[in-house]
């Protein structure tokens, strides 16, 4: 079996669909390709999939951006908010992205929850490799999605 | 109409709500259910003319509260609101008794469509 991975332009079309369809719908509320950068985002939300591929989506972005997407998606004032808000907001960002994702690889497969990490930290895959990085700038603020392929598919589909 | 909206995220239930208006569904009572468990206790207590269920859910998803529903005998009108709409997850909500399924994201004519033969 091949280890598929998903195309860095799919993954582009999925999060401009997400956005542009609950985070602002006009063209300047897109997010847009941004320089890559170095160092880990201070939030992130990880969903993983397993079955007929194994890895992880991670979403992550600037503090900032964490709030004024929850801000929008919850029509709060982004100091109105609670951590919990922010959390499930940036959560439920990973999950349409990654469930959109899934839908892209071989299955049969499932979705995990998310797990929210907000204040950053070093973050880290074991046993996989970052097969799509994709660095975007919305509303001025960096976001990143990546793709991590577990290494037990890699190294299936390097041999077949 | 009654209509529960069962979703784990705060966020996206809002969404949902503020769709359903945007789709011209206004004026419904709404009871909101936080996972597939709740969402089966509330179905008892409300009896709610339609349920829009997201699937990925802590506790019980929303396959398996769809599922207990019609093994209980109730046979109460279900959708699925969901980010994965493969085929093969459209199959199994099929197969389990679900109308439709909408996947996220979504748009209010997408709701109009899926609702208008169940809501009128």
């Amino acid at each position: 079996m091949t280890a598929a991975a998903p195309d860095i332009d799919d993954v582009e079309q999925i999060v401009t669909e997400v956005f542009g369809s609950f985070l602002g719908g006009d063209d300047e509320s897109l997010p847009m390709r941004g320089p890559d950068t170095e160092g880990d985002s201070p939030v992130t939300a990880t969903v993983s999939i397993t079955g007929g591929w194994d890895g992880h989506v991670v979403f992550g972005c600037s503090t900032t951006a964490s709030r004024s997407a929850a801000a929008v998606l919850l029509m709060m004032g982004a100091d109105e908010l609670a951590e919990a808000d922010v959390a499930d907001a940036v959560g439920e960002l990973a999950n349409m992205i990654g469930g959109n994702i899934k839908s892209l690889l071989p299955g049969p497969s499932a979705l995990t929850l998310p797990m929210v990490s907000v204040g950053g930290g070093a973050m880290h895959m074991p046993s996989s490799t970052e097969a799509v990085r994709l660095d975007l700038l919305w509303q001025g603020e960096p976001v990143r999605v990546s793709v991590w392929a577990s290494n037990s598919d890699t190294q299936e589909g390097s041999t077949s | 109409m009654k209509i529960l909206v069962a979703d784990d995220s705060r966020v996206m239930r809002q969404i949902v709500v503020r769709t359903l208006r945007q789709a011209g569904f206004d004026g419904h009572d709404i009871v909101e259910a936080t996972d597939g468990a709740d969402g089966l206790s509330k179905v008892s207590d409300e009896s709610p003319d339609l349920v829009l269920s997201d699937w990925n859910m802590p506790e019980l998803n929303g396959l398996e509260f769809l599922r207990s529903l019609r093994a209980a005998g109730n046979n109460v009108p279900f959708g699925f609101v969901t980010s994965e709409g493969s085929p093969d997850m459209r199959e199994k909500a099929e197969q389990a008794g679900a109308l439709f399924l909408i996947a996220k994201p979504f748009t209010a004519e997408t709701f109009a469509e899926a609702l208008e033969p169940v809501l009128g």
